[in-house]
């Protein structure tokens, strides 16, 4: 079977010894040289050949116009011609708006664009909007030699190839004589005169009607299949085009006949070397396929050949062509594309696609199905949608997918979410428009800003509200927006490496003004790592890196669930914490002199240092009842030692980890109360406050003659400009600054554990020991919580003592209070020998309290540490130090180097 | 010396013998000035209405030294060619700064910078040339920057032509060999400035070289507007471009691919110059390639007979390119594919 998609021509004598490829090309390359098939021009997206289209060009209605380019290229087209001639039409405008909208259909801007007017201003107005390599059609001789060479030298400028038509100053030619006359002559003006590569002509030697009825035009094919040889034979490398379905204009109306036309037309014509055609690419028949009579009457038209029973050709078409009337033949099949049968996965499939052709009824179909077992609209956005755009962002990822693809899907998104929005606003309680605010923007110093608005469009489609700020916008701006319009998110794009600095900035004023809104940070340069070090640590809300604009919507979406918001915030905090601890761990970070690193400490406000302490000295409480201590329990680390990742109470609705987590929760409680009313564990406390100074870089506590001496441990690595290299000895007061107080402490609430852990052991019970640790770890932790509150009120008096019900536990255990009480061990103050010192000075053995020699403190439940309280005392990670700041801090302790070293060896590289 | 009669000529030549060495970064040794707004403005716009700080273009008026000792930098490690620094200097970019009207001074003055080192440290053995880099504009024009109307540009060809025709003419007078569209994103775009160019040539009647590099910009394999490597070479091989290449986004190491096609099927001059590998805010380039790695990487491309003109994009500085000029001194380079057999 020959179907015409395989005919080749390369039995043609050619001229030139290799043939030179006519390189055009869309989002993919198109090469056609002698070894090519015959190459389909999609023609229905020409208002002068398809009053179709035509029709929906002059309604506005592109959306359905596109459609019709991309059934085209569906069904086989390799270039589409554009045509937009049409009196009633502001013909340059339609061309330039058609065209910007199928660059943005990838599966249509692929191939190649053929330009198609008879006015010269809608061609350059066309060749202005494709990035590809396009066809002009057409360029001729009809206004003369200069006007023709003239055109030529544009088409170059554009980097366009042409067809070039077959008409000059005297007409259009329809003999064959005068075919080769024309194009000879164009040929040898446009490779002579105007340098044009002979490969990019394409010559279309007019295709004109047959079996009209007048003899002159029944050699027309003829003489087209004839002139189209010639000119391969005569003309090294220049291609032939043609507009078929003109060859049939007499059976208009009997589609069936005008195929079997084109189809035998055709397979004459590629025979002879015909390189490309403008065709219905979805309606090209087999000739082999044709029923013979047809066929064969359909040939004598095509090629003028006199009937044996030397009847009129013409005649016997006409006669047989009304017994072929609508019966559909040989017309290719539309190609089917492949749906999903189930509606919410041909959702994912419309999504990853980019077509919209079955949207809304699956949607409509998916609404229904959700309706009638209860559901809600909302959850097809939050289900097959979402998930199909993450299927979006994973297969970008993996470049399997491309930008202008996803750009797409997100279009799809935003037609479906359009559909489903008022459904969703019929099913909300209250009225809630949008998803969120989020104020974007490029930061100062950076005019970059496409990626940013790919974030923005996608993030719209979403529903959400975007206020986009444009590029170069300085922070003022930025924060002022996100407090006026009480943003929800703020987003931060740069490309350039400055940009970061100025993120971390942003990040910084963003801290300073109070906001507390989640801050999101994009661009090719920034990275997680960088967020996690450079520009988390400036801003209390969350910051989370966004690696691409596919992934906004989900990280926005997160961000500002009512139900996942807490648990993805701790997920972002812990993870960067990481990030931020394996940095400092590792080799390489830029340390700077100890005597630097000293002179850039942190200088707090002394005017701001809280007034002297109404108790002073050693204090002890031996017992406090465990039911006071119950409320100031942190769940949170509980779940977290049985390997339950998340946050309480979060965690108990966890959709993997609830049910685990409530089982656990519920034997916590159980055993909770026993060991409450039956006192299976004791707390106690020693503590004080003490009158302290600063002197270099320790903090000495002193009372009638004796000290307790805590040497301590600067930041030495190269910190941002403007940020000091902090020591906790930063927050007291050196001797002659003023008086200054600093409190100690050990406690806990282990004691008596082994008692009752002895019985559970008895019953082989190993279950309930490991609660009553857990337990008891978590009663210390209260009780450190408990005792720091006693102290801020009562004790030294700085903080408002609050009744029972109105103290704000969530507050206390979040930390949001004044003052510190780092724990030897803490990232702050690594070195842990000091502990000795400390529960010597506090003579915590008196509540049982000890420490091994490898500083390790009994009971296991039991926290000593420091109270720190001038109002900008904070936690920090000391990191790495050098050898300089290790001889220091031995020299301070008064050990040998070698032992300093290995208490510090993690602080060291 | 000046290289201005004939540098296509002269170009040609030396590419027959050797690989020529194109500079490194300019952003990122700017970077290391650590200059301020005010050093931006310098005493031209010190009362500009606005921040100029990130402007690098602008450095050519208010900082010349700067340029001059970057030019410099690249020369001493061995660049055959500089690139001016005028990546952002046309109109359209540089309206972003309110400064639209000093885009052409600009170009003629980066232009005289570069042209200045060049001369000065030309010899007959190792001639030097300056190639007047035309950047793709922070707009495109063929992205939609509108969700609801895919219609929408931000920019039109016209105008991209008029910013590219200024530029241009900017860069011809400061006394550029050559002309270089570079990290092409939207082939457009780059249509537009080589429309502008030819447009220029047939006005003076003198063409200069003109190199056009792509940018690949993800792992598709195609550029930010969606073209693979080939439909990008079709769309610019009607200029008859003296080189064709890929730089910037991805690194030598991801790049590999894109350039091995394009090599095959460029029948002209192919050039290359990656970043420093990946982006890396960690560390002090921005980018992860030490000197070392870079260069071994594009040896590679060398070795394969890939490339005819190499350099460095973002996060290399003169360390990558006197790393890159030495190990491929000695590489015969790729033997150019004649346009019509």
């Amino acid at each position: 079977m020959e179907s015409l998609s395989n005919i080749k021509n390369n039995h043609l004598k050619m001229t030139a010894s290799l043939s030179r490829p006519l390189r055009l090309s869309g989002l993919e390359p198109l090469n056609i040289d002698d070894d090519s098939l015959f190459v389909n021009v999609g023609e229905r997206t020409n208002v002068t050949g398809s009053k179709a289209f035509a029709r929906l060009i002059l309604a506005g209605d592109f959306a359905a116009a596109v459609e019709v380019a991309r059934n085209q290229v569906e069904n086989g087209a390799q270039i589409i011609d554009v045509n937009m001639d049409e009196a009633m039409l502001d013909s340059v405008a339609a061309m330039t708006r058609f065209l910007n909208i199928i660059a943005t259909e990838p599966d249509i801007a692929r191939v190649p664009v053929m330009i198609d007017s008879s006015r010269w201003d809608v061609i350059e107005a066309g060749l202005k909007c494709v990035q590809g390599r396009a066809l002009v059609n057409s360029l001729s001789l009809k206004e003369g030699e200069k006007e023709f060479l003239r055109r030529a030298r544009i088409v170059r400028r554009y980097g366009a190839a042409t067809v070039v038509m077959a008409f000059d100053e005297q007409g259009q030619a329809d003999s064959f004589e005068r075919r080769i006359a024309i194009c000879q002559r164009a040929y040898d003006l446009l490779t002579q005169k105007e340098g044009f590569a002979p490969e990019d002509i394409v010559f279309d030697p007019n295709v004109f009607a047959i079996a009209t009825g007048i003899d002159e035009h029944a050699s027309y094919a003829l003489d087209f299949i004839r002139a189209t040889r010639w000119i391969r034979e005569h003309l090294p490398h220049a291609k032939v085009s043609g507009g078929i379905s003109n060859v049939s204009f007499s059976f208009r109306g009997n589609d069936t006949v005008r195929e079997a036309i084109h189809t035998v037309f055709l397979y004459h014509a590629i025979r002879n070397g015909l390189t490309m055609g403008i065709v219905n690419a979805g309606q090209l028949g087999d000739y082999d396929a044709l029923p013979t009579d047809l066929r064969d009457a359909v040939e004598d038209a095509v090629l003028n050949r006199a009937r044996t029973d030397e009847k009129n050709t013409t005649e016997v078409l006409i006669e047989i062509a009304e017994r072929y009337r609508n019966q559909h033949t040989a017309g290719a099949q539309a190609k089917k594309e492949t749906w999903p049968e189930i509606a919410e996965e041909r959702l994912i499939f419309a999504l990853l696609n980019g077509n919209v052709s079955r949207l809304n009824t699956d949607l409509e179909e998916i609404r229904q199905t959700i309706g009638n077992r209860g559901g809600k609209a909302i959850e097809i956005i939050e289900g097959p949608l979402m998930r199909g755009m993450d299927i979006v962002g994973d297969r970008f990822g993996e470049g399997k997918m491309f930008l202008p693809q996803v750009v797409k899907s997100a279009r799809v998104m935003k037609e479906a979410v359009a559909y489903l929005v008022p459904f969703i606003e019929a099913e909300k309680d209250e009225n809630s428009k949008s998803n969120g605010k989020i104020v974007i923007a490029t930061v100062k110093g950076d005019v970059h800003d496409i990626g940013k608005n790919i974030v923005s469009v996608v993030l719209q489609c979403n529903n959400y509200e975007v206020i986009d700020l444009g590029v170069m916008v300085p922070a003022q701006k930025i924060v002022e927006t996100a407090i006026a319009e009480k943003a929800d998110v703020v987003g931060l794009s740069g490309l350039i490496t400055p940009s970061l600095e100025e993120m971390a900035h942003v990040a910084a004023e963003m801290e300073r003004a109070g906001l507390r809104c989640p801050l999101m940070i994009g661009g090719a340069t920034t990275s997680r790592v960088h967020t996690a070090i450079k520009i988390a640590p400036h801003y209390r809300g969350t910051t989370v890196y966004v690696p691409d604009a596919s992934r906004a919507v989900n990280v926005v979406a997160q961000l500002l669930s009512e139900t996942r918001r807490d648990a993805y915030a701790a997920e972002i905090a812990a993870d960067y914490r990481r990030i931020r601890e394996q940095h400092a761990q590792k080799k390489g970070a830029t340390l700077i002199p100890l005597a630097e690193a000293r002179a850039n400490a942190f200088r707090p406000d002394h005017a701001r240092t809280p007034p002297a302490p109404k108790i002073t000295g050693r204090q002890t409480i031996a017992n406090v009842p465990l039911e006071t201590l119950v409320p100031f329990i942190d769940w949170s680390p509980f779940f977290q030692a049985w390997d339950l990742p998340g946050r309480y109470p979060d965690i108990l609705d966890d959709a993997a980890y609830g049910e685990s987590a409530h089982q656990i929760f519920s034997d916590a409680q159980n055993l909770l109360g026993k060991v409450v009313t039956k006192q299976w564990l004791r707390a106690a406390a020693v503590f004080g406050i003490w009158p302290a100074y600063r002197e270099r870089d320790d903090i000495v506590l002193h009372e009638s003659g004796q000290t307790l001496r805590w040497p301590l441990l600067r930041q030495q690595y190269q910190r941002p400009e403007g940020k000091p290299n902090y020591c906790l000895s930063d927050f007291v007061r050196a001797q002659n600054e003023g008086n200054d107080y600093v409190g100690a402490f050990a406690l806990t609430a282990g004691l008596d554990l082994e008692k009752q852990a002895d019985v559970f052991a008895q019953s082989h019970d190993d279950y309930s020991i490991l609660m009553l640790k857990a337990l008891a770890d978590r009663f210390t932790e209260a009780l450190a919580e408990w005792l720091h509150y006693q102290v801020r009120t009562r004790f030294w008096g700085y903080e408002q003592e609050r009744e029972g019900a109105s103290i704000d536990y969530t507050a206390l255990i979040a930390e949001h209070y004044q003052g510190i009480r780092p724990a030897p061990g803490y990232p702050a103050c690594p070195e842990h020998s000091i502990k000795a010192a400390l529960l010597d000075w506090l003579n915590a053995s008196e509540i049982g309290m000890s420490t091994t020699e490898s500083f390790v403190m009994v009971p296991a439940s039991s926290i000593s540490g420091f109270y720190l309280a001038h109002p900008d005392a904070r936690y920090f990670s000391v990191g790495i130090i050098g050898d300089d700041q290790l001889k220091d801090f031995a020299e301070r302790n008064r050990l040998d180097e070698a032992t300093a070293r290995r208490y510090l060896a993690p602080n060291l590289s | 010396m000046t290289m201005q009669n004939n540098p296509a000529e002269l170009l040609s030549a030396l590419l027959k013998k050797r690989i020529l060495i194109l500079d490194g970064a300019m952003g990122t040794m700017i970077q290391r000035y650590r200059l301020d707004e005010n050093d931006f403005r310098g005493k031209h716009f010190a009362d500009h209405h606005r921040d100029i700080k990130g402007n690098n273009d602008i450095l050519s008026l208010t900082c010349p030294d700067v340029i001059e000792e970057i030019h410099r930098a690249y020369l001493d490690a061995g660049a055959d060619i500089i690139e001016t620094n005028t990546f952002g200097a046309t109109t359209i970019a540089q309206s972003d700064y309110g400064l639209a009207d000093a885009a052409r001074k600009i170009n003629v003055e980066a232009a005289r910078i570069a042209r200045r080192c060049a001369d000065a440290l030309s010899t007959p053995d190792k001639p030097r040339f300056v190639a007047g880099s035309l950047g793709p504009t922070n707009r495109t024009a063929s992205i939609s920057p509108d969700v609801s109307d895919p219609a929408a540009r931000n920019i039109t060809f016209d105008e991209l032509v008029a910013a590219y025709r200024e530029a241009i003419e900017g860069l011809a007078e400061g006394g550029a060999d050559m002309l270089l569209i570079e990290t092409v994103f939207d082939t457009l775009n780059a249509k537009a400035a080589l429309f502008a160019a030819e447009a220029f040539f047939d006005d003076v009647g003198r063409r200069l070289p003109v190199m056009v590099s792509g940018t690949i910009t993800d792992a598709s394999g195609r550029t930010l507007s969606g073209q693979t490597p080939e439909a990008f070479w079709n769309s610019v091989r009607p200029y008859a471009p003296f080189a064709v290449g890929l730089n910037c986004a991805l690194g030598a190491e991801l790049m590999r691919p894109y350039i091995e096609a394009l090599a095959q099927i460029a029948d002209t001059f192919v050039l290359c110059y990656p970043n420093a590998g990946l982006p890396n805010p960690m560390s002090d380039t921005g980018y992860d390639e030490t000197p070392e790695t870079t260069a071994r990487l594009v040896r590679e491309f060398a070795k394969q007979g890939w490339v005819n003109i190499l350099g460095g994009c973002c996060g290399t500085t003169p360390e990558h390119i006197k790393a890159i000029t030495e190990t491929v001194k000695n590489i015969k380079p790729r033997a150019r594919k004649e346009a019509n057999p």
